[in-house]
């Protein structure tokens, strides 16, 4: 062993430059990964808070039916006589309107000195208001108070830090789960604090210093107003930290205050339950027993149910993790297999020496692998701080907009660490191999020996099977778990693996097909450059697959994403405007009526059901909405195109009950068409079966409601697609009946003289009064998501740029080592006339030929991969999308490649015109 | 008894669509330690021997027999372990190239087989120093090889050969890259090795003046043992002119 380490550090050492850029692959390799699973752990740990807050430490709760619904608080006291039950925390939920007269100091307009006066303004807001019992709440979970105490009598409020904000300055963004929305009230008001402050200050540094405590804070006050009421005034005692990742804004009082200021009596939301750990009851026990005693209205579930889709969710992160992390290092190793490869056949005469002289076969191989875990291991170590650093001190900066910590997960800074290691030792494995297989003989006499054509085409043959196994998986299998497994566990390696190998016949092809052209264009003598690349296949070939798969992954990133935008964002026929509430009342559409550019109104209501229709089992949970509205407004005011059936027939049937008509998802992943059956269960686990009487398009209700995000439990379920269905049976299944959504139509600008934003304003406005969270036009929503996505699709765009650069570190070794051990042939070429910049040339035009073949390779493999990405989204989720080139992102990506190539190999290049051609010739 | 004992062997190599035989039946007998050499015109067959007694290749057909340190030993037919193990401590080979290690110290490289043997360092440390103070190279002895001269080169790869004092030392071409001078000096030392060390020295050259110092030389030609030259008694100029004489009689 001792023999086989210093065989290794000496190898290593002699080829410090090579070395070093092997070690900054496998390093780049590992900050991504790092990076990206602090980013990760960051995210699931707010996640995990968010869910912690949601749930506590509860074992099960009681939980009314349907948004905005209450049940008789007398099951309380039942609950609590309950044998078992340590703790029963009641709350009751609801919506209040809250005004704040936020003081101001300004200057006035058109004033010649600095004074800034007091004024006031008055910010409106609708906001989710929990009413808790403090000293049973405490026990279940904990409202960390920034500052103040708990609400204790009636009329005091304790804000959360978002709703504090929010009452302070206006929010109307239309954004991606952006509820909440407050706005500047018209009109004047008063100073919702005691002793404000001043009435004039002489500057304006004095004014921004008093305007920045101008949030609300313990002992201001805000108004709650109610459509009909007087305005009432409710005492801020507390201002408590936002939950982990925001989300909606949320306000705390006691039971009986919430009940005064929402007009409701006798009535619970939800009771938390923790049950005594020695009563030997167990949390599915207690919701069994319970269960039939409950009331119509409510519901019992353990809190294992609710946090079950977080931990599927985050299972189905750590299979994502590992991927990742499998691929990003495996592309790692390729390189280093690549770079020690072409060690081992300059060193032939070095090991064949070695060989003569004793070293057994076992000792050249172990000190190979020696030498790749020592490159991993440095690249380890330079490359994991770096990462964890760059995320951490990227996470603490943006720490106020994600409202989430960094959180190193150390067993994941393992796993990298792992990877890094084990891209080492992969890469050295091929190494290791030919190092065992040197005889002595044969590299004594170093001859050059042209590749077998055996060995090409069995090289040939192994690529095109990874490539076949990556497609197959869709054509041989059916279930959509099957095929996502498979394609994870077996696909994918395949693809990276099959594309790997099909580098050298790829670099023989463009070799042959492209050097003609290229001799001319750079003047070199015929047939040099083709036979340079016939010679040594393999080192073109697996240069060219080491740069080709950051390509692949821009190509596959944008085509998918250029896909998910054209073929599902785009194709939505948005309705003209939504509104979003909680429990809006049927007032509220008549109030929207009232607006004179509002043409059309359609109340609906959404309640997620859990279904089996997509994702895969075991790793995720989902939902889906049921919809239901009312049929005469809805398919008047919608856009949709109906695949299976007509309106006419399914509004029957769907009156009837019984019957829903699907989205078109579900007919793309479960081939569910009319004659078939939807099953789904509700809250309680009860399963419920629909007639399919209809197949439409999409009329982007569940998108519109997901991307206003009403509800808290985003952490634990993933919600996607819809069904439509009708009212009764959203009554009478699922004790849902609240109405989520407003679609409404509006006149255009030309006819009304209002402008998208203002018809907006107006609408917000209007239906504030009446629990409204936020409101945005079909536009803007679209609008919104297509511009997340184009970022989304920038960053990972800047994910696999980060890879090629990985990759150029290995072709400038690679480079690097072909021109050493070619040396002497160059010296030769010099001695019989070859000028020094043909020289260069000649390196350029080979670099030119690996670009080429990685363009192509990576373009091939990237549609490749999105094709299989394109159908195990229609597998698992049923969005039918349509495989179409991004010419741009690929003629960019291309780009990119070439000038990575060129760069790689220019020093190297340059630094051979410039030797002499006895230096050359005296490297035999 | 003999030391080196070599009979009909006969090895053929595959080129293209044909086979090239090397050697067409080739005996040779050496019965004491002493410097010996191999010489024949290029592609007469004369390394592909060499080969066969490092054990680096096998022959199609004949036998090899080398008194070793642990008695009589047949090369012919070792599994490529055994041969592995057994070049390490009974066979010293210096190459035409020196083939040092460039990222180890000349001291390093002469202990390079005790390192892949396991041996103990302090031991082969005391072992490698001594056999520097011998070929006069102990103050080069941390220096790396492109510090070295090619004639101080060679002596690092001479002593690494003489490490465990192996019974056969092969030379094969050992002052290829050397000026006249060196090799000279080379030849002498390789001599005085074999003299003192009661080595068998076998050195295959195609130089007259190099078989000058050796005690007999064996000439090869077209992959046989064409005669021996006792070299007693003459010169390098006497040597070239018996071994002209040999070449030109079969011509």
């Amino acid at each position: 062993m001792r023999a086989a380490w210093r065989l290794a550090t000496s190898s290593l050492w002699q080829r410090r430059t090579r070395s070093l850029l092997l070690v900054l692959v496998i390093a780049l390799s590992a900050l991504l990964v790092s990076a990206v699973s602090v980013a990760m752990g960051s995210l699931r740990a707010a996640l995990q808070g968010r869910v912690t807050a949601i749930v506590g430490n509860a074992d099960a709760r009681i939980q009314s039916r349907g948004s905005g619904k209450t049940f008789d608080s007398a099951l309380l006291r039942e609950v609590r006589a309950m044998p078992g039950v340590m703790v029963a925390s009641p709350r009751l939920e609801s919506a209040l309107s809250l005004r704040f007269g936020k003081p101001v100091w300004k200057k006035n307009e058109g004033a010649l000195d600095e004074t800034h006066r007091l004024t006031v303004e008055v910010f409106q807001i609708t906001a989710r208001v929990t009413g808790v019992d403090a000293e049973q709440d405490a026990k279940v979970r904990r409202i960390k108070l920034l500052s103040g105490r708990n609400a204790q009598a009636d009329d005091e409020i304790v804000l959360d830090q978002t709703l504090a904000t929010r009452l302070s300055k206006e929010n109307t963004t239309v954004g991606i789960g952006q509820i909440g929305l407050s706005l500047l009230a018209r009109g004047s008001g008063e100073v919702s604090r005691a002793n404000p402050g001043p009435a004039s200050v002489p500057t304006a540094a004095k004014a921004d210093e008093l305007n920045a405590q101008s949030t609300p804070r313990p002992d201001d006050w805000v108004e709650l107003v109610r459509f009909g009421d007087k305005a009432r005034r409710l005492t801020v005692v507390g201002i408590a930290e936002p939950p982990p990742l925001g989300g909606a804004p949320w306000g705390y009082m006691t039971i009986q205050g919430l009940e005064k200021a929402a007009k409701l009596s006798g009535g619970l939301t939800r009771i938390d339950l923790v049950l005594d750990p020695e009563s030997g009851i167990t949390p599915l026990q207690f919701v069994d027993t319970i269960t039939p005693r409950l009331p119509e209205t409510a519901l019992a579930q353990t809190s294992e149910k609710i946090t079950s889709g977080f931990d599927k969710g985050a299972q189905a992160n750590e299979l994502g993790f590992l991927l990742g992390n499998l691929m990003a290092f495996l592309a790692a190793g390729f390189i280093i297999m690549t770079g020690l490869s072409v060690g081992i056949t300059e060193r032939q005469r070095e090991l064949a020496m070695l060989r003569c002289i004793g070293a057994s076969r076992w000792q050249l191989a172990i000190s190979q692998l020696f030498a790749g875990g020592i490159l991993g291991i440095l690249g380890s170590a330079i490359g994991i701080p770096l990462g964890v650093a760059a995320a951490v001190a990227m996470l603490t900066h943006y720490e106020d907009r994600l409202m989430a910590s960094p959180v190193v997960l150390w067993d994941r800074v393992a796993i990298a660490s792992c990877g890094a290691i084990f891209a080492g030792l992969v890469g050295a494995s091929l190494p290791a191999f030919q190092a065992s297989r040197v005889t002595p003989l044969k590299a004594l006499a170093a001859r050059s020996v042209p590749a077998r054509p055996r060995t090409i085409a069995i090289i040939t043959v192994l690529g095109l099977a990874g490539v076949l196994i990556h497609l197959s998986i869709f054509t041989l299998l059916t279930d959509p778990d099957y095929i996502f497994y498979a394609y994870v566990s077996l696909g994918l390696p395949a693809l990276m693996i099959g594309y790997f190998f099909m580098g050298v016949p790829a670099a023989m092809i463009v070799a042959r097909v492209a050097s003609p052209l290229l001799e001319v264009v750079l003047a070199l003598p015929p047939k040099l450059l083709s036979r340079s690349v016939r010679a040594t296949p393999f080192r073109f070939g697996f240069t060219s697959s080491a740069m080709m798969a950051g390509l692949a992954l821009m190509v596959a990133i944008w085509t998918q994403g250029a896909a998910a935008m054209r073929d599902w964002i785009d194709r939505i026929q948005f309705p003209d405007g939504f509104a979003a509430g909680l429990a809006m009342p049927p007032e509220a559409e008549a109030a929207l009526r009232e607006l004179p550019f509002i043409t059309d109104t359609c109340a609906i209501s959404l309640h997620p059901v859990e279904t089996e229709a997509f994702g895969v089992k075991g790793l995720t949970r989902v939902k889906t909405f049921f919809v239901a509205f009312d049929p005469e407004s809805f398919f008047r005011m919608s856009t949709i195109t109906w695949i299976q059936g007509d309106e006419q027939a399914a509004r029957k049937k769907l009156d009837a009950g019984g019957a829903v008509i699907v989205a078109k998802e579900f007919f793309v992943a479960r081939n569910m068409g009319i004659g078939g059956e939807f099953v789904c269960w509700d809250d309680a686990g009860k399963e419920h079966r629909f007639e399919v009487v209809g197949v439409v398009s999409s009329p982007g209700l569940e998108v519109a409601n997901n991307f206003f995000d009403v509800s808290e439990d985003f952490a634990t379920e993933q919600r996607v697609h819809a069904v439509f269905g009708s009212r009764s049976d959203l009554k009478a299944k699922f004790g849902a009946d609240s109405i989520g959504l407003i679609q409404f139509s509006i006149k255009p600008e030309s006819q009304s003289g209002l402008s998208d934003d203002a018809s907006m304003r107006q609408v917000r406005e209007k239906l504030q009064p009446f629990g409204l969270l936020n409101a945005g036009s079909g536009r803007q929503i679209k609008n919104t998501i297509m511009g997340f996505m184009e970022t989304t699709l920038k960053i990972t765009s800047a994910i696999a740029i980060f890879a090629m650069l990985v990759a150029c570190f290995g072709v400038a070794n690679l480079v690097i080592a072909g021109v050493h051990a070619r040396r002497y042939e160059f010296g030769v070429l010099r001695a019989l006339g070859a000028s020094n910049h043909m020289l260069t040339r000649l390196i350029l035009a080979e670099a030119l030929i690996i670009t080429i073949t990685a363009c192509v390779l990576g373009t091939l493999m990237g549609l490749q991969g999105a094709f299989g990405g394109i159908r195990l989204n229609a597998n698992i989720w049923g969005i039918d999308m349509r495989l179409q080139p991004p010419l741009f992102a690929i003629a960019l990506g291309w780009l990119f490649v070439a000038f990575m190539c060129i760069a790689a190999a220019t020093p190297t290049a340059i630094a051979l015109g410039r030797q002499r051609p006895r230096e050359l010739l005296s490297a035999r | 008894m003999l030391l080196l004992s070599c009979s009909n062997l006969h090895k053929a190599y595959p080129l293209a669509n044909r086979s090239v035989p090397a050697l067409r039946g080739v005996d040779l007998c050496i019965e004491k330690p002493g410097f010996y050499a191999i010489m024949g015109a290029s592609g007469s067959g004369k390394s592909t021997l060499l080969h066969l007694l490092a054990t680096l290749d096998r022959p199609d057909q004949g036998t090899i027999t080398l008194a070793s340190k642990d008695g009589p030993r047949s090369l012919h037919n070792l599994s490529e372990r055994e041969a592995t193990i057994f070049r390490r401590k009974q066979i010293g080979i210096v190459f035409q190239q020196f083939n040092l290690i460039p990222t180890l110290t000349a001291q390093e490289n002469v202990e390079l087989p005790g390192l892949l043997d396991g041996d103990d360092p302090t031991k082969l440390r005391a072992r490698s120093s001594a056999l520097m103070e011998q070929l006069g190279i102990a103050q080069r002895a941390t220096h790396r090889p492109d510090a070295l001269s090619g004639g101080e080169q060679q002596r690092v790869a001479i002593a690494r050969a003489l490490l465990y004092s192996p019974p056969l030392l092969l030379a094969d071409e050992p002052t290829g890259n050397l000026d006249s001078a060196s090799s000279a000096k080379l030849w002498a030392l390789l001599a005085e090795i074999a003299r003192e060390q009661n080595l068998l020295v076998l050195m295959v050259t195609h130089e007259p003046a190099a078989a000058a110092f050796c005690s007999r030389v064996f000439v090869l030609q077209d992959g046989r043992m064409k005669a021996t030259i006792e070299t007693e008694g003459l010169d390098a100029g006497g040597v070239a002119t018996r071994y002209q004489q040999l070449v030109a009689t079969t011509n």
